[in-house]
């Protein structure tokens, strides 16, 4: 199923302040790289140690700019993806949007799929209800998909709040959204598509996270999935919630009809209890727990992220790695959070664990569970019932280590090797029993991980290729076409000796079409420090 | 149009247009390419 990073989190900073990840713009970090750079010099990296895809904190312009705490759900314009000059800054606080479009080029190219963090559930910056955005030229306040009060939740001119997934789990930040109620009738939920669509196709994102979607009316949010480019996509709700029912409920019987999956918050507790209590809690517990028990194909599973990490009561303190070897040997589809992942200053550093653990995920964990030692306060066994097998023992005890034996779906007399390397090859006996110790915990590094002998084969990179599309238009971040004057509509970042492929259309859809009969584009691209290069082609169009 | 890379990095897409309104024409530009797989800034 692959395993997914989650490219986004937070620091302290000095005063005791939240801080998004690093940023040149910061007085005390002027050579840091920029986000978006940061996560493309990596991006080959991500690929050699078997992730699949990696999830991004949301992209468009928030009220703080580029500032410290600029984490992006304080979201302002959908259509300013660090290109437009508002809040005191062009880029967001990740870059600006040409990085941003070169980083999912990269990852592409490294064979990642790149999901977006979409935002539907607030907005902020806007002056009592009223959004107005800077078009084309930076200046004329004509920018697409403006705001007034009556888009929000609130008394009039404002609206009632929308029938929403969870009224009791809808907390206000910023200005609440109405989806349903707002008025004109349709025009926000409209409006979100348009600029999903939009942000689909000019950064060719291959999937969602939705923020907040106890908040949000199901109908807005299966309508948005299901609309446009949209549609088809992988998608994650943030569903907060760690009742196993009240996922279930939200995936299948809300309406969403299994279109969307959730973050599995049920296992996230569990875990968060086993690590953090040690060998006080019963490892038992660990069966049938998690929405992976029942909705696997929907449940992404993780130990942190960047809510619960800074967040006491909801983060995981200790043991880490025994949650992380739970999520990369069960079923679901495991998210790994970048500040546990990464050696950068002020992360975890957990990356040569996790890689371990993300080469059995891909290689060796599939197919259903089998518990095979379940009714022990100490010790967990389990069993991946897919060819080639996997057999995982956890073990939270701090002091002692145990000696178990199970039984096995490998067979009679297999020799089976220990894929951590934390204990020696044993094997099974003739009734295809297993016998092994599992270490005591230390630092959560007490698992182990069996499987038959001879895999070993490293990752390999997938080249893929990029398609965005650069929207022209004067209420968007670039500007429309001009009679016998240049303009830039973009720029791509493009690996030698590969193809180029331009197509170029009148965009009906703005609402504005071209008067003459036969209207004509000159199209150019140049390597931009290469201007006598340029190739020319036209293209006519009505 | 297609072309094919000839250097790794940046290229620019430029546009002219001609007996366009003179209000300017809302346009979609598609390119499909090929990223680095390394990266230098």
């Amino acid at each position: 199923m692959g395993v997914l990073l989650h490219a986004h989190y937070r620091l302290w900073g000095p005063h005791g302040q939240k801080i998004v990840m690093p940023a040149p713009v910061d007085k005390d970090t002027p050579n840091v790289p920029w986000w978006w750079d940061h996560l493309a010099s990596q991006a080959a990296d991500f690929q050699h140690a078997g992730f699949s895809a990696v999830m991004l904190p949301p992209v468009s312009k928030t009220a703080s700019g580029a500032a410290p705490d600029a984490d992006g759900y304080g979201l302002y314009d959908n259509y300013d993806i660090g290109s437009k000059d508002q809040f005191f800054s062009i880029p967001t606080r990740f870059g600006d949007s040409d990085r941003l479009r070169r980083m999912i080029a990269i990852m592409h190219a490294c064979g990642l799929d790149v999901y977006a963090d979409v935002v539907l559930h607030q907005y902020d910056g806007g002056n009592n209800g009223t959004y107005t955005y800077r078009g084309a030229d930076g200046k004329t306040l004509n920018g697409r998909f403006p705001k007034h009060p009556s888009c929000f939740v609130g008394s009039p001119p404002r609206v009632p709040v929308d029938p929403v997934a969870n009224p009791q789990g809808n907390f206000g930040f910023g200005d609440m959204t109405a989806y349903i109620n707002s008025t004109p009738k349709g025009y926000m939920l409209n409006g979100a598509i348009d600029a999903g669509d939009w942000l689909t196709r000019t950064l060719n994102v291959d999937g969602y996270r939705i923020d907040d979607t106890k908040g949000m009316a199901v109908e807005a949010v299966r309508q948005f999935l299901d609309s446009k480019a949209m549609l088809g996509r992988f998608a994650v709700g943030e569903y907060f919630d760690a009742n196993q029912s009240a996922l279930h409920w939200w995936v299948w019987n809300s309406g969403m009809g299994g279109r969307c999956g959730v973050f599995d918050f049920t296992l996230h507790g569990t875990i968060q209890a086993m690590c953090n209590n040690s060998s006080r809690w019963w490892m038992g517990g660990l069966q049938n727990a998690g929405y992976i028990a029942i909705d696997p194909l929907n449940a992404v599973t993780f130990v942190e992220n960047a809510d619960t990490d800074l967040s006491f009561g909801e983060n995981v303190m200790w043991n880490k790695m025994l949650g992380y070897a739970l999520i990369l040997t069960a079923e679901g589809y495991p998210s790994i959070y970048y500040k546990d992942y990464s050696t950068d200053p002020g992360c975890y550093g957990l990356k040569p664990l996790i890689d371990n653990l993300i080469w059995i995920h891909e290689n060796l964990a599939f197919g259903a569970t089998l518990t095979r030692w379940g009714n022990d306060p100490q010790v967990y066994v389990y069993e991946r019932l897919g060819y080639p097998g996997l057999l995982v023992a956890l073990n939270n005890d701090q002091g002692n280590n145990y000696q178990r034996t199970v039984q096995t779906s490998f067979g009679p007399n297999v020799q089976l090797h220990e894929y951590t390397g934390k204990h020696q090859d044993i094997w099974t006996d003739g009734q295809g029993r297993a016998t092994f110790t599992i270490p005591r915990n230390v630092n959560g590094q007490s698992y182990l991980c069996f499987s038959r002998t001879g895999y070993g084969e490293a990752f390999s990179l997938n080249q893929r290729m990029t398609t965005q599309t650069f929207f022209g238009a004067a209420d968007l971040d670039i500007g429309p076409a001009e009679n016998d004057r240049a303009v830039q509509a973009g720029r791509i970042w493009c690996q030698q000796g590969t193809l180029i492929d331009a197509t170029l259309k009148p965009d009906t859809a703005a609402g504005v079409r071209a008067r003459e009969s036969s209207p004509t584009f000159s199209m150019a691209w140049a390597k931009c420090w290469q201007a006598q290069n340029i190739r020319r082609a036209q293209w006519v169009g009505q | 149009m297609k072309a094919t890379a000839n250097g790794s990095g940046w290229f620019a897409l430029r546009l002219t247009g001609h007996g366009l309104p003179a209000i300017g024409t809302p346009y979609a530009l598609t390119v499909t390419y090929t990223g680095t797989q390394e990266f230098t800034n």
